[in-house]
């Protein structure tokens, strides 16, 4: 449902990317769906998958900055109080419904290999703050460790940043590995485990290759869910 | 007061138009027999596709150009784009969204009229409010006393991301079964031959309102297969025969009992329409469609079975952006496989509003044309395929309309081939049979059964 919402704050989590927080007004949705944001009054709108999880009191959205790009420069420039035009939720990346449907009914025990690169990972982490438990493993493509959006979110051992600028140092907890290479070079050395159900997030690039190295695994696509940023 | 009302766009803009037309009609305006007569002339038009845009731009010069003449009001409604809205309201006295139908006559009265506003606030010329339930409750005026179009649920929340529709309609909602009933009760009552349920997204009808409105145990909205099987328990009972179709479903809602719905009545035609897009995963992927070609695959599957006579259509687009010629290959090899009878095939085309619009359209011009071409053919292979294998079959078709030709006529098959054959304009609007003598890559040729050949009234026929 169209509504409008009000800005609560933002925190820059790099450089470029940055976290939105809305008051929630009534909306309601399914963790892996997005939400489509522009200015009140504005004429452009765009998608943005939700960050938060689904019994926080707020909503959050993670947004990269696009050089050039209109709408995710203006949210940035937004003072708090600022009303936003919000609808949604919409898309079926979600891991109870659409495509995954079948796959969460009959195979709820099954490990989870999530994929993404850049801000694609917000999917992911709606999913870790909705729902406790999970078997997922969550590989991050990221140009430089400073895309590492709040990894602290993930517990160690299921975050593995794939880190393609080459000598790219790895700060921050120690921890947290990392794997110098891109997330396709890193699967392709780790085939991933029969009956694991796949979800790729990010830049069709990526979703093409992984989608290709998967199939060539052995895993079915009726395995594979993704979502397109762009 | 006289009106005119002209459609441009798909079927769904000609349903849109049906009940602009009832809606004037109720207002007490009678409708002018040429736009040179009319006091209100209107378009109901689609200004997603670029011939569209052009043909409402050269509709309103040349209206605009009568204006010096005698005083004229002029509207557009229809899937209109936020930005061309705005370019509309400069061109048109009027602009609404057709969900606010049911405020045009309100807006055609106050037009013009000088109310106080505060400097710089315009008048209301535009209104962009919801009014789902007035708009399903206008009656339309059919444009033909035989096949009328049922708007069944209106706006989509797929988000394809080559698509349009949910920026120009809005949020999916569906029209309650009371309403949808009555008005194919109404269309049988009176003689109809061909209903087509009609939605952006037909089979997601209904989808997670669950029993809400229900009254003594009735659900406002059954599931789509529900709702089909009591549009057929009604059609079937009728004194005539009767097709009903429904257009555009969306494959991943494509269920089993929707295809068992259909075995289920005769009168539910033995068509289905089942839009692939594409036959490569990636790029369905991409296009956000919410299946794999495996699914598709298994769907196709269940129609032959289940519904063997059913004629298959579908809808592809090819050059959607960054397509691959592996992946046009993909799209290729599937419609050799699915064998269709009809294939609606559009070179891609950037939708102002639809993510894929942000995104390199970076397929060439003329390689987009190669691959429409190429898939042409491999349909005309198919569709005749089919079509040869109806010569000298005797089969039922829906008579639509005289020839350009003199003494030929058009018809339609159960399943929506297109059928030419030699008989008297008496006939159309009649389902009759007819024996197949010719087949071409999309049509057939037929000759009138004896019976038939003499002049028939179309009550007496069908
Ligand atoms: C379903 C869906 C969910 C999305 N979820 C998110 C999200 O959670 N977070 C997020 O930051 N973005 C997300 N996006 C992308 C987002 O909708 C916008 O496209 C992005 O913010 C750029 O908008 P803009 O108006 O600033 O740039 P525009 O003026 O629209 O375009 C700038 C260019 O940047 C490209 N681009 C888009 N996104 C990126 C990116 N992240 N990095 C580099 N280039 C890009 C576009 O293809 C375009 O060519 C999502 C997109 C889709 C379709
Ligand atoms: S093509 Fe996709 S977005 Fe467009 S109306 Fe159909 S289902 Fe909805």
């Amino acid at each position: 449902m169209a509504q409008t919402l009000r800005l609560l704050s933002r925190r820059d989590v790099s450089d470029s990317a940055y976290v939105l927080r809305l008051e929630r007004g009534d909306f309601s949705f399914a963790p892996g769906q997005y939400l489509t944001l522009g200015e009140a009054g504005g004429a452009e709108t765009r998608e943005y998958s939700i960050y938060s999880g689904m019994q926080d009191p707020y909503l959050e959205v993670l947004i990269k900055e696009v050089a050039g790009g209109s709408v995710s420069r203006r949210l940035r420039r937004l003072a708090p109080g600022s009303e936003l035009r919000c609808d949604g939720p919409f898309g079926f990346f979600t891991l109870g419904n659409g495509l995954a449907d079948r796959l969460a009914d009959e195979h709820a025990d099954r490990p989870l290999l999530w994929v993404a690169t850049g801000t694609g990972i917000a999917p992911f982490h709606s999913f870790v703050t909705s729902y406790g438990d999970l078997d997922y493993l969550l590989l991050h493509g990221v140009r430089a460790p400073s895309e590492c959006y709040e990894r602290e979110a993930y517990p160690a051992e299921r975050y593995l940043a794939c880190v393609s600028e080459p000598n790219a140092a790895m700060p921050g907890p120690a921890e947290h590995r990392s794997f110098a290479g891109r997330v396709t070079a890193y699967l392709r050395h780790h085939a991933v485990a029969a009956g694991t159900r796949c979800f790729l997030c990010g830049n069709s690039a990526m979703i093409f290759e992984v989608f290709d190295l998967l199939k060539r695994q052995g895993v079915p696509s009726a395995d594979i869910a993704a979502e397109v940023y762009f | 007061m006289t009106y005119r009302v002209i459609a441009l766009g798909c079927q769904m803009n000609i349903s849109d138009s049906e009940r602009v037309a009832s809606v004037l009609q109720g207002a007490g305006y009678r409708e002018a027999e040429r736009e040179e007569d009319a006091d209100i002339l209107g378009v109901v038009a689609c200004s997603v596709r670029q011939k569209a845009i052009d043909r409402i731009y050269s509709k309103i010069h040349e209206w605009n150009g009568w204006k010096a003449q005698r005083p004229l009001l002029t509207f557009v409604s229809g899937c209109i784009l936020p930005e061309d809205e705005r370019k509309f309201l400069r061109l048109f006295d009027l602009v609404f969204r057709i969900d606010d139908l049911p405020r045009l006559p309100e807006l055609v009265r106050t037009y013009g009229v000088p109310v106080p506003v505060p400097s710089g606030v315009e008048p209301q010329r535009s209104v962009t409010l919801q009014h789902a339930d007035d708009f399903w409750a206008i009656a339309p005026r059919y444009q033909s006393p035989h096949a009328a179009y049922v708007p069944i649920q209106n706006g989509c929340d797929k988000f394809c991301t080559f698509c349009a529709v949910p920026y120009t309609r809005g949020r999916e909602v569906s029209r309650p079964a009371a309403d949808i009933l009555g008005e194919v009760t109404r269309l049988v009552e009176n003689g109809y031959r061909t209903i087509t349920l009609l939605g952006q997204n037909v089979n997601s009808y209904g989808k997670g309102l669950g029993d809400a409105g229900s009254a003594a145990g009735t659900p406002a909205f059954p599931t789509f297969a529900e709702l089909l099987d009591e549009v057929g328990d009604v059609a079937d009972t009728a004194a005539h025969r009767v097709w009903v179709y429904f257009t555009s479903p969306h494959p991943s809602d494509m269920s089993g009992d929707v295809l068992d719905a259909i075995a289920a009545h005769p009168s539910l035609a033995k068509q289905v329409h089942l839009p692939l897009q594409s036959g490569d995963d990636r790029v369905l992927i991409r296009m956000n469609r919410n299946y794999r070609l495996e699914d598709y695959r298994k769907i196709v599957g269940d129609i032959r079975d289940r519904l063997p006579t059913a004629t298959l259509f579908t809808d592809l687009i090819v050059g959607f952006c960054g397509e691959t010629e592996e992946q046009f290959a993909a799209t290729r090899e599937a419609m050799e496989e699915f064998r269709y009878h009809m294939a609606f095939i559009a070179a891609y085309s950037p939708r102002p509003g639809a993510a894929g619009s942000r995104w390199d359209d970076d397929v060439p011009q003329s390689e987009k044309k190669r691959r429409l071409h190429v898939l042409s053919e491999v349909l005309q292979r198919t569709a005749l395929a089919h079509h040869e294998r109806q010569v000298g079959a005797t089969v039922d078709v829906f008579v639509e309309a005289e020839d350009r030709q003199p003494g030929l006529l058009l018809a339609r098959t159960e399943g929506r081939i297109p059928v030419r054959l030699a008989g008297d304009a008496a006939l159309v609007g009649s389902i009759v049979p007819a024996t197949v003598t010719a087949a071409r890559p999309l049509s057939l040729a037929a000759e009138l059964s004896a019976a038939h050949t003499l002049a028939a009234a179309p009550a007496a026929a069908g």
